[in-house]
Protein backbone atom coordinates (compact mmCIF):
# COMPACT_ATOMS: atom_id res chain seq x y z
CA UNK A 1 0.00 0.00 0.00
CA UNK A 2 2.54 2.15 1.02
CA UNK A 3 4.75 2.09 -2.09
CA UNK A 4 1.31 3.02 -4.04
CA UNK A 5 0.61 5.76 -1.89
CA UNK A 6 3.80 6.87 -2.66
CA UNK A 7 3.30 5.87 -6.73
CA UNK A 8 0.56 8.00 -6.98
CA UNK A 9 1.32 11.28 -4.53
CA UNK A 10 4.23 11.52 -7.07
CA UNK A 11 2.40 10.86 -10.22
CA UNK A 12 0.06 13.66 -9.14
CA UNK A 13 2.91 15.63 -9.45
CA UNK A 14 2.38 15.87 -12.56
CA UNK A 15 -1.27 17.30 -12.47
CA UNK A 16 0.42 20.35 -10.25
CA UNK A 17 -0.68 23.29 -12.61
CA UNK A 18 -4.21 21.58 -12.77
CA UNK A 19 -4.60 21.60 -9.01
CA UNK A 20 -3.55 25.59 -8.89
CA UNK A 21 -6.41 26.48 -11.36
CA UNK A 22 -8.58 24.38 -9.39
CA UNK A 23 -7.76 26.12 -6.54
CA UNK A 24 -8.09 30.07 -8.27
CA UNK A 25 -10.93 28.81 -10.03
CA UNK A 26 -12.54 28.09 -6.41
CA UNK A 27 -11.19 31.02 -4.63
CA UNK A 28 -12.67 33.26 -7.74
CA UNK A 29 -15.63 31.99 -7.46
CA UNK A 30 -15.78 32.34 -3.64
CA UNK A 31 -14.96 35.43 -4.25
CA UNK A 32 -17.14 36.87 -7.07
CA UNK A 33 -19.88 34.27 -5.48
CA UNK A 34 -22.43 37.34 -4.87
CA UNK A 35 -23.92 38.06 -1.35
CA UNK A 36 -27.51 35.87 -1.78
CA UNK A 37 -26.29 32.81 0.12
CA UNK A 38 -23.23 31.70 1.01
CA UNK A 39 -20.37 31.42 -2.61
CA UNK A 40 -20.02 27.09 -0.70
CA UNK A 41 -23.30 26.46 -2.11
CA UNK A 42 -21.26 25.59 -5.77
CA UNK A 43 -18.04 26.23 -4.63
CA UNK A 44 -17.22 23.27 -2.47
CA UNK A 45 -19.41 20.69 -4.46
CA UNK A 46 -17.17 21.57 -7.18
CA UNK A 47 -14.03 21.24 -6.24
CA UNK A 48 -14.66 17.68 -4.55
CA UNK A 49 -16.45 16.89 -8.05
CA UNK A 50 -12.83 18.60 -9.81
CA UNK A 51 -10.57 16.39 -7.14
CA UNK A 52 -12.27 13.14 -7.50
CA UNK A 53 -10.63 13.03 -11.02
CA UNK A 54 -7.16 13.32 -9.75
CA UNK A 55 -7.65 9.17 -8.47
CA UNK A 56 -8.79 8.91 -12.20
CA UNK A 57 -5.94 10.56 -13.89
CA UNK A 58 -3.54 7.73 -11.73
CA UNK A 59 -5.50 5.06 -12.77
CA UNK A 60 -4.41 6.32 -16.27
CA UNK A 61 -1.04 6.59 -15.34
CA UNK A 62 -1.07 3.33 -14.38
CA UNK A 63 -2.31 2.07 -17.64
CA UNK A 64 -0.64 4.12 -19.78
CA UNK A 65 1.61 1.83 -22.49
CA UNK A 66 0.58 -1.60 -20.67
CA UNK A 67 1.94 -0.28 -17.19
CA UNK A 68 0.05 -1.97 -15.27
CA UNK A 69 1.29 -5.21 -16.44
CA UNK A 70 4.71 -4.30 -14.52
CA UNK A 71 3.09 -2.96 -11.69
CA UNK A 72 1.08 -5.84 -10.75
CA UNK A 73 3.91 -7.52 -10.44
CA UNK A 74 4.97 -6.06 -7.68
CA UNK A 75 4.52 -7.22 -3.75
CA UNK A 76 1.13 -6.18 -3.34
CA UNK A 77 -2.25 -7.70 -3.79
CA UNK A 78 -5.05 -6.81 -6.28
CA UNK A 79 -7.12 -5.94 -2.98
CA UNK A 80 -4.52 -3.56 -1.90
CA UNK A 81 -4.17 -1.49 -5.33
CA UNK A 82 -8.53 -1.25 -5.57
CA UNK A 83 -8.16 0.28 -1.53
CA UNK A 84 -5.53 1.85 -2.15
CA UNK A 85 -7.38 4.27 -5.23
CA UNK A 86 -10.42 4.52 -2.51
CA UNK A 87 -8.04 6.12 0.01
CA UNK A 88 -6.04 8.22 -2.25
CA UNK A 89 -9.17 9.16 -3.67
CA UNK A 90 -10.36 10.28 -0.05
CA UNK A 91 -6.94 11.70 0.66
CA UNK A 92 -6.60 14.00 -2.48
CA UNK A 93 -10.13 14.90 -2.70
CA UNK A 94 -10.68 15.38 0.99
CA UNK A 95 -7.80 17.60 1.01
CA UNK A 96 -8.96 19.93 -1.89
CA UNK A 97 -12.28 20.56 -0.21
CA UNK A 98 -10.36 21.23 3.07
CA UNK A 99 -8.10 23.96 1.45
CA UNK A 100 -10.88 25.48 -0.02
CA UNK A 101 -13.38 25.67 3.12
CA UNK A 102 -10.74 27.01 4.94
CA UNK A 103 -10.86 29.55 2.77
CA UNK A 104 -14.37 29.99 2.47
CA UNK A 105 -14.71 29.93 6.38
CA UNK A 106 -12.14 32.88 6.48
CA UNK A 107 -12.96 35.23 3.26
CA UNK A 108 -16.89 34.34 4.41
CA UNK A 109 -16.72 35.43 8.28
CA UNK A 110 -13.94 37.98 7.36
CA UNK A 111 -16.07 39.56 5.25
CA UNK A 112 -19.68 38.92 6.17
CA UNK A 113 -19.84 37.59 9.84
CA UNK A 114 -20.57 34.13 11.36
CA UNK A 115 -23.47 33.77 10.03
CA UNK A 116 -23.42 31.40 7.08
CA UNK A 117 -20.59 29.03 8.70
CA UNK A 118 -23.11 26.43 9.44
CA UNK A 119 -24.68 26.79 6.27
CA UNK A 120 -20.87 26.19 4.76
CA UNK A 121 -20.09 23.45 6.68
CA UNK A 122 -23.50 22.17 6.09
CA UNK A 123 -22.21 22.39 2.06
CA UNK A 124 -18.66 21.09 2.67
CA UNK A 125 -20.24 18.10 4.44
CA UNK A 126 -22.83 17.01 1.26
CA UNK A 127 -19.70 17.90 -0.73
CA UNK A 128 -17.52 15.18 0.68
CA UNK A 129 -20.67 12.66 0.39
CA UNK A 130 -20.76 13.45 -3.28
CA UNK A 131 -17.07 13.19 -3.50
CA UNK A 132 -17.15 9.63 -2.18
CA UNK A 133 -20.27 9.04 -4.30
CA UNK A 134 -18.34 10.16 -7.21
CA UNK A 135 -15.25 8.11 -6.28
CA UNK A 136 -17.66 5.33 -5.45
CA UNK A 137 -19.38 5.49 -8.81
CA UNK A 138 -16.27 6.06 -11.00
CA UNK A 139 -13.65 3.82 -10.04
CA UNK A 140 -15.06 0.87 -10.84
CA UNK A 141 -15.71 1.68 -14.77
CA UNK A 142 -12.53 3.32 -14.43
CA UNK A 143 -10.76 0.26 -13.54
CA UNK A 144 -13.11 -2.22 -15.74
CA UNK A 145 -13.17 -0.31 -18.96
CA UNK A 146 -10.24 2.12 -18.87
CA UNK A 147 -10.29 5.96 -19.02
CA UNK A 148 -12.38 6.61 -22.10
CA UNK A 149 -14.80 4.06 -22.46
CA UNK A 150 -15.32 4.19 -18.57
CA UNK A 151 -16.52 7.48 -18.59
CA UNK A 152 -19.32 6.47 -21.79
CA UNK A 153 -20.37 3.51 -19.53
CA UNK A 154 -20.75 5.69 -16.50
CA UNK A 155 -22.45 7.67 -17.69
CA UNK A 156 -24.74 5.33 -19.65
CA UNK A 157 -25.37 3.72 -16.26
CA UNK A 158 -25.98 7.18 -15.02
CA UNK A 159 -28.55 8.37 -17.19
CA UNK A 160 -29.67 4.44 -16.57
CA UNK A 161 -30.12 5.42 -12.89
CA UNK A 162 -32.00 8.72 -13.38
CA UNK A 163 -34.05 7.06 -15.67
CA UNK A 164 -34.97 4.08 -13.52
CA UNK A 165 -35.76 6.43 -10.36
CA UNK A 166 -38.25 8.82 -12.24
CA UNK A 167 -39.70 5.82 -13.65
CA UNK A 168 -40.12 4.42 -9.92
CA UNK A 169 -41.51 7.62 -8.54
CA UNK A 170 -43.93 7.59 -11.86
CA UNK A 171 -45.25 4.70 -11.23
CA UNK A 172 -45.56 4.65 -7.67
CA UNK A 173 -47.49 8.19 -7.68
CA UNK A 174 -45.22 9.61 -5.10
CA UNK A 175 -46.31 13.32 -5.60
CA UNK A 176 -45.46 16.67 -3.83
CA UNK A 177 -46.92 14.96 -0.50
CA UNK A 178 -44.03 12.34 -0.72
CA UNK A 179 -41.35 15.72 -0.90
CA UNK A 180 -42.63 17.33 1.84
CA UNK A 181 -42.58 14.71 4.38
CA UNK A 182 -39.21 13.96 3.10
CA UNK A 183 -38.40 17.99 3.49
CA UNK A 184 -40.15 17.62 7.03
CA UNK A 185 -37.91 14.80 7.92
CA UNK A 186 -34.71 16.53 6.64
CA UNK A 187 -35.86 19.85 9.17
CA UNK A 188 -36.26 17.51 12.64
CA UNK A 189 -32.54 16.00 11.81
CA UNK A 190 -31.55 19.46 11.51
CA UNK A 191 -28.32 20.24 8.87
CA UNK A 192 -25.85 18.62 10.48
CA UNK A 193 -28.24 15.30 11.22
CA UNK A 194 -28.95 15.63 6.87
CA UNK A 195 -24.93 16.21 6.43
CA UNK A 196 -23.95 12.75 8.12
CA UNK A 197 -27.04 10.81 7.30
CA UNK A 198 -25.84 11.75 3.28
CA UNK A 199 -21.65 11.03 4.35
CA UNK A 200 -22.75 7.49 5.73
CA UNK A 201 -24.83 6.74 2.68
CA UNK A 202 -22.05 7.69 0.57
CA UNK A 203 -19.47 6.01 2.63
CA UNK A 204 -21.69 2.71 2.27
CA UNK A 205 -21.98 2.75 -1.47
CA UNK A 206 -18.44 3.77 -1.70
CA UNK A 207 -17.91 0.00 0.51
CA UNK A 208 -19.88 -1.94 -2.17
CA UNK A 209 -18.32 -0.12 -4.85
CA UNK A 210 -14.80 -1.29 -3.33
CA UNK A 211 -15.40 -4.58 -2.85
CA UNK A 212 -16.65 -4.76 -6.99
CA UNK A 213 -13.94 -3.02 -7.19
CA UNK A 214 -11.53 -6.08 -5.92
CA UNK A 215 -13.50 -7.93 -8.25
CA UNK A 216 -13.22 -6.80 -11.35
CA UNK A 217 -9.07 -6.29 -10.57
CA UNK A 218 -9.45 -10.37 -9.52
CA UNK A 219 -10.76 -10.97 -12.99
CA UNK A 220 -8.46 -8.68 -15.07
CA UNK A 221 -5.42 -10.32 -17.48
CA UNK A 222 -2.70 -7.79 -17.88
CA UNK B 1 13.11 -22.83 -7.97
CA UNK B 2 10.21 -22.73 -10.99
CA UNK B 3 8.09 -25.72 -12.19
CA UNK B 4 5.86 -25.53 -14.86
CA UNK B 5 3.61 -28.33 -15.36
CA UNK B 6 1.53 -29.08 -17.80
CA UNK B 7 0.09 -25.03 -18.25
CA UNK B 8 -2.39 -24.49 -20.72
CA UNK B 9 -3.72 -21.48 -21.56
CA UNK B 10 -6.43 -20.69 -24.60
CA UNK B 11 -6.95 -18.20 -26.52
CA UNK B 12 -8.75 -17.96 -29.80
CA UNK B 13 -6.20 -18.30 -32.03
CA UNK B 14 -3.51 -19.73 -30.08
CA UNK B 15 -2.99 -22.57 -26.75
CA UNK B 16 0.04 -22.18 -24.57
CA UNK B 17 0.57 -25.62 -23.58
CA UNK B 18 3.95 -25.58 -21.52
CA UNK B 19 6.18 -27.47 -19.34
CA UNK B 20 9.42 -26.52 -17.96
CA UNK B 21 11.80 -26.32 -14.70
CA UNK B 22 14.56 -23.61 -13.64
CA UNK B 23 17.14 -24.72 -10.73
CA UNK B 24 18.26 -23.34 -8.08
CA UNK B 25 21.88 -22.13 -9.19
CA UNK B 26 20.72 -21.59 -13.11
CA UNK B 27 20.42 -19.70 -15.34
CA UNK B 28 17.57 -21.35 -17.98
CA UNK B 29 16.92 -19.83 -21.23
CA UNK B 30 13.45 -19.47 -23.41
CA UNK B 31 14.08 -19.21 -26.87
CA UNK B 32 11.44 -18.66 -29.90
CA UNK B 33 10.06 -16.65 -32.26
CA UNK B 34 8.04 -13.92 -32.12
CA UNK B 35 4.08 -15.10 -31.06
CA UNK B 36 5.86 -18.48 -29.52
CA UNK B 37 4.21 -17.94 -26.66
CA UNK B 38 7.29 -16.57 -24.62
CA UNK B 39 5.79 -13.67 -22.85
CA UNK B 40 2.44 -15.85 -22.48
CA UNK B 41 4.51 -18.21 -20.08
CA UNK B 42 5.85 -15.20 -18.12
CA UNK B 43 2.25 -13.87 -17.61
CA UNK B 44 1.54 -17.10 -16.71
CA UNK B 45 3.92 -17.31 -14.05
CA UNK B 46 3.18 -13.66 -12.61
CA UNK B 47 -0.15 -14.25 -12.18
CA UNK B 48 -1.18 -11.56 -15.11
CA UNK B 49 -3.62 -13.46 -16.89
CA UNK B 50 -5.72 -16.63 -15.72
CA UNK B 51 -4.58 -20.00 -16.94
CA UNK B 52 -7.24 -22.85 -17.91
CA UNK B 53 -4.90 -25.48 -16.67
CA UNK B 54 -2.13 -27.03 -14.93
CA UNK B 55 0.43 -26.04 -11.83
CA UNK B 56 2.90 -23.48 -11.69
CA UNK B 57 5.23 -23.42 -8.38
CA UNK B 58 7.86 -20.75 -7.59
CA UNK B 59 10.11 -20.99 -4.59
CA UNK B 60 8.62 -23.53 -3.77
CA UNK B 61 5.03 -22.39 -3.50
CA UNK B 62 1.81 -22.79 -6.05
CA UNK B 63 2.18 -19.08 -7.92
CA UNK B 64 -1.92 -18.76 -6.82
CA UNK B 65 -0.78 -19.11 -2.66
CA UNK B 66 2.36 -16.69 -3.03
CA UNK B 67 2.40 -14.20 -0.25
CA UNK B 68 3.38 -10.42 -0.08
CA UNK B 69 6.87 -11.51 1.40
CA UNK B 70 6.93 -14.05 -0.92
CA UNK B 71 6.78 -11.78 -4.42
CA UNK B 72 9.47 -9.81 -2.93
CA UNK B 73 11.96 -12.46 -3.49
CA UNK B 74 11.31 -12.11 -7.22
CA UNK B 75 12.66 -10.00 -10.02
CA UNK B 76 10.95 -9.17 -13.15
CA UNK B 77 11.54 -7.19 -16.35
CA UNK B 78 8.96 -7.44 -19.29
CA UNK B 79 9.23 -7.14 -22.67
CA UNK B 80 6.66 -4.66 -22.96
CA UNK B 81 5.86 -2.57 -19.59
CA UNK B 82 7.77 -0.83 -17.02
CA UNK B 83 7.39 1.64 -14.48
CA UNK B 84 4.97 4.25 -15.10
CA UNK B 85 7.20 6.47 -17.97
CA UNK B 86 5.94 9.95 -16.03
CA UNK B 87 8.18 9.22 -12.73
CA UNK B 88 11.51 9.99 -12.54
CA UNK B 89 14.29 7.48 -11.47
CA UNK B 90 14.12 9.17 -8.02
CA UNK B 91 10.52 8.72 -7.61
CA UNK B 92 11.08 4.78 -8.81
CA UNK B 93 13.23 4.83 -5.97
CA UNK B 94 11.00 6.09 -3.41
CA UNK B 95 8.20 3.67 -4.53
CA UNK B 96 10.70 0.68 -4.58
CA UNK B 97 11.80 1.90 -1.12
CA UNK B 98 7.68 1.47 -0.27
CA UNK B 99 7.52 -2.07 -1.69
CA UNK B 100 10.75 -3.41 -0.86
CA UNK B 101 12.06 -4.33 2.74
CA UNK B 102 15.50 -4.90 0.96
CA UNK B 103 15.60 -2.24 -1.61
CA UNK B 104 18.78 0.13 -0.50
CA UNK B 105 17.96 3.30 -2.27
CA UNK B 106 20.90 5.13 -2.27
CA UNK B 107 22.74 1.94 -3.81
CA UNK B 108 19.76 1.77 -6.55
CA UNK B 109 20.19 5.64 -7.08
CA UNK B 110 23.65 5.25 -7.11
CA UNK B 111 24.18 2.13 -9.60
CA UNK B 112 21.34 4.27 -12.36
CA UNK B 113 24.50 7.07 -11.92
CA UNK B 114 26.59 4.82 -12.94
CA UNK B 115 24.92 3.86 -16.22
CA UNK B 116 24.48 7.34 -17.20
CA UNK B 117 20.70 6.78 -15.99
CA UNK B 118 19.37 10.75 -15.39
CA UNK B 119 17.82 10.60 -12.32
CA UNK B 120 15.58 13.24 -12.18
CA UNK B 121 14.92 13.40 -15.41
CA UNK B 122 10.95 11.09 -16.60
CA UNK B 123 11.90 7.75 -17.90
CA UNK B 124 9.85 8.29 -20.87
CA UNK B 125 12.52 11.05 -22.05
CA UNK B 126 14.53 8.00 -21.88
CA UNK B 127 16.38 5.82 -24.85
CA UNK B 128 15.78 2.47 -25.51
CA UNK B 129 18.60 1.32 -24.11
CA UNK B 130 18.39 3.89 -20.66
CA UNK B 131 14.86 2.00 -20.55
CA UNK B 132 16.36 -1.50 -20.56
CA UNK B 133 18.82 -0.47 -18.35
CA UNK B 134 16.56 0.82 -15.93
CA UNK B 135 14.34 -2.68 -15.80
CA UNK B 136 17.07 -4.38 -15.08
CA UNK B 137 18.62 -2.39 -12.45
CA UNK B 138 14.95 -2.57 -10.72
CA UNK B 139 14.59 -6.13 -11.21
CA UNK B 140 17.64 -6.83 -9.17
CA UNK B 141 17.64 -3.68 -6.59
CA UNK B 142 16.14 -5.69 -3.98
CA UNK B 143 17.82 -8.75 -3.54
CA UNK B 144 15.78 -10.87 -5.33
CA UNK B 145 16.56 -15.16 -5.29
CA UNK B 146 14.74 -15.51 -8.39
CA UNK B 147 14.76 -13.12 -11.72
CA UNK B 148 12.21 -13.76 -14.65
CA UNK B 149 13.62 -11.31 -17.58
CA UNK B 150 11.52 -11.51 -20.75
CA UNK B 151 13.38 -9.90 -23.18
CA UNK B 152 15.52 -7.95 -21.00
CA UNK B 153 17.91 -7.04 -24.38
CA UNK B 154 15.58 -6.27 -27.37
CA UNK B 155 16.44 -2.94 -28.99
CA UNK B 156 19.24 -2.75 -27.33
CA UNK B 157 23.23 -2.88 -29.86
CA UNK B 158 26.05 -5.10 -28.68
CA UNK B 159 27.72 -3.26 -26.50
CA UNK B 160 24.57 -2.18 -24.38
CA UNK B 161 23.20 -6.35 -24.51
CA UNK B 162 26.95 -7.37 -23.65
CA UNK B 163 26.90 -4.60 -20.66
CA UNK B 164 23.16 -6.04 -19.82
CA UNK B 165 24.65 -9.24 -19.24
CA UNK B 166 27.75 -8.51 -17.31
CA UNK B 167 24.83 -7.23 -14.76
CA UNK B 168 23.95 -10.64 -14.76
CA UNK B 169 26.53 -12.55 -14.39
CA UNK B 170 27.46 -10.22 -11.25
CA UNK B 171 24.11 -10.65 -10.24
CA UNK B 172 24.49 -14.73 -10.36
CA UNK B 173 27.72 -14.61 -8.89
CA UNK B 174 26.74 -13.20 -5.83
CA UNK B 175 24.68 -16.12 -4.30
CA UNK B 176 24.87 -19.57 -5.89
CA UNK B 177 20.97 -20.26 -4.75
CA UNK B 178 19.86 -17.27 -7.21
CA UNK B 179 18.11 -18.68 -10.38
CA UNK B 180 16.90 -16.67 -13.60
CA UNK B 181 14.97 -17.40 -16.21
CA UNK B 182 15.49 -15.63 -19.03
CA UNK B 183 13.93 -15.20 -22.62
CA UNK B 184 15.42 -13.27 -26.26
CA UNK B 185 15.22 -13.90 -29.85
CA UNK B 186 18.69 -12.86 -29.92
CA UNK B 187 19.84 -16.81 -29.30
CA UNK B 188 23.72 -15.71 -29.18
CA UNK B 189 23.12 -13.72 -25.84
CA UNK B 190 21.50 -16.71 -24.44
CA UNK B 191 24.61 -19.35 -25.46
CA UNK B 192 26.91 -16.71 -23.40
CA UNK B 193 24.88 -17.02 -20.03
CA UNK B 194 22.41 -19.98 -19.96
CA UNK B 195 23.28 -23.11 -18.45
CA UNK B 196 20.14 -25.08 -20.26
CA UNK B 197 17.57 -24.31 -22.94
CA UNK B 198 14.06 -24.55 -23.38
CA UNK B 199 12.67 -23.64 -27.08
CA UNK B 200 9.17 -22.81 -27.52
CA UNK B 201 7.34 -23.17 -30.71
CA UNK B 202 3.42 -22.26 -31.33
CA UNK B 203 3.37 -22.61 -27.35
CA UNK B 204 4.73 -25.98 -27.02
CA UNK B 205 8.46 -27.07 -26.06
CA UNK B 206 9.70 -28.33 -28.62
CA UNK B 207 13.18 -28.95 -27.20
CA UNK B 208 15.23 -29.12 -23.56
CA UNK B 209 19.17 -29.46 -23.90
CA UNK B 210 21.88 -27.53 -21.47
CA UNK B 211 24.04 -25.24 -23.73
CA UNK B 212 27.03 -27.00 -23.57
CA UNK B 213 25.40 -30.19 -25.39
CA UNK B 214 23.38 -27.86 -27.69
CA UNK B 215 26.39 -26.25 -28.40
CA UNK B 216 28.88 -29.71 -28.43
CA UNK B 217 26.90 -32.56 -29.89
CA UNK B 218 24.47 -30.66 -31.99
CA UNK B 219 25.34 -30.25 -35.33
CA UNK B 220 24.10 -29.38 -38.67
CA UNK B 221 25.06 -32.01 -41.49
CA UNK B 222 25.02 -30.70 -44.79
CA UNK B 223 24.48 -33.06 -47.47
CA UNK B 224 24.38 -33.62 -51.63
CA UNK B 225 21.40 -36.24 -52.69
CA UNK B 226 23.54 -39.12 -53.06
CA UNK B 227 24.90 -38.67 -49.20
CA UNK B 228 21.39 -37.93 -47.53
CA UNK B 229 21.20 -40.99 -49.27
CA UNK B 230 24.09 -43.48 -48.16
CA UNK B 231 24.23 -41.69 -44.33
CA UNK B 232 23.00 -43.65 -41.15
CA UNK B 233 19.73 -41.51 -40.27
CA UNK B 234 18.89 -42.63 -37.16
CA UNK B 235 20.03 -39.54 -35.06
CA UNK B 236 18.42 -37.16 -37.57
CA UNK B 237 16.36 -35.17 -35.40
CA UNK B 238 15.26 -32.89 -38.35
CA UNK B 239 15.97 -32.39 -42.19
CA UNK B 240 15.08 -29.38 -44.62
CA UNK B 241 15.60 -30.04 -48.11
CA UNK B 242 18.26 -27.37 -49.78
CA UNK B 243 19.00 -26.31 -53.21
CA UNK B 244 22.39 -28.46 -53.07
CA UNK B 245 20.74 -31.53 -51.48
CA UNK B 246 19.87 -31.72 -47.70
CA UNK B 247 20.20 -30.37 -44.52
CA UNK B 248 20.20 -32.39 -41.23
CA UNK B 249 20.38 -31.50 -37.34
CA UNK B 250 21.87 -33.85 -35.07
CA UNK B 251 22.24 -34.57 -31.63
CA UNK B 252 24.74 -36.77 -32.53
CA UNK B 253 27.42 -34.78 -34.18
CA UNK B 254 30.83 -36.94 -33.13
CA UNK B 255 28.76 -40.04 -34.64
CA UNK B 256 29.15 -38.72 -38.03
CA UNK B 257 32.28 -36.85 -37.84
CA UNK B 258 33.90 -40.46 -37.12
CA UNK B 259 31.83 -42.58 -39.44
CA UNK B 260 31.09 -39.95 -42.62
CA UNK B 261 34.30 -37.86 -42.61
CA UNK B 262 33.36 -36.77 -46.33
CA UNK B 263 30.06 -35.15 -44.81
CA UNK B 264 30.28 -31.47 -44.45
CA UNK B 265 29.01 -31.02 -40.64
CA UNK B 266 29.23 -27.31 -39.20
CA UNK B 267 28.67 -26.58 -35.22
CA UNK B 268 24.96 -25.68 -35.23
CA UNK B 269 24.64 -22.17 -33.23
CA UNK B 270 20.98 -21.59 -31.38
CA UNK B 271 19.57 -20.03 -34.67
CA UNK B 272 20.03 -22.89 -36.88
CA UNK B 273 18.96 -25.00 -34.49
CA UNK B 274 15.66 -23.10 -33.84
CA UNK B 275 15.07 -22.76 -37.92
CA UNK B 276 15.68 -26.54 -38.24
CA UNK B 277 13.18 -27.33 -35.61
CA UNK B 278 10.50 -25.14 -36.74
CA UNK B 279 11.22 -25.74 -40.78
CA UNK B 280 12.26 -29.10 -40.45
CA UNK B 281 10.78 -32.41 -40.97
CA UNK B 282 10.84 -35.32 -38.76
CA UNK B 283 13.12 -38.06 -40.13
Amino acid sequence: MKGLLIKDFRLLKNQKNFFILVFVMAVFLTITGGDESSPATFVLPYVGFVCSFFVLSTISYDEYDNGNAFLFTLPFDRKIYALEKYIFGIVTGGAGLLLILAFILIYTDGMAGAEQTGETLFTAGVSAALLFFFLAVMIPFQLKFGPEKGRIAMFIVLLGTMALVFGIVKLAGLDDSALREAARVMGRMGLSGVAAVCIAAAAAVMVISMFISARILEKKEF
Amino acid sequence: MLKLENVRKNYDRFTLECSLEVQPGCITGLVGQNGAGKSTTFKAILGLIHTDGGRITLLGKDTKALTTADKERVGVVLSNSGVSEYLTVRDTAAMLDGFYRSFDRADFLEKCRGYQLPVDRKIKEFSTGMKAKLKLLIAISHGADFLLLDEPTAGLDVVARDSLLGILREYMEEDENRAILISSHISTDLEGVCDDLYMIHEGRIILHEETDVLLGSYGLLKLDPEQYASVDQQYFLRVKKEPYGYSALTDQKQFYIENYPKVVIENSGIDDMITMMIRGERV
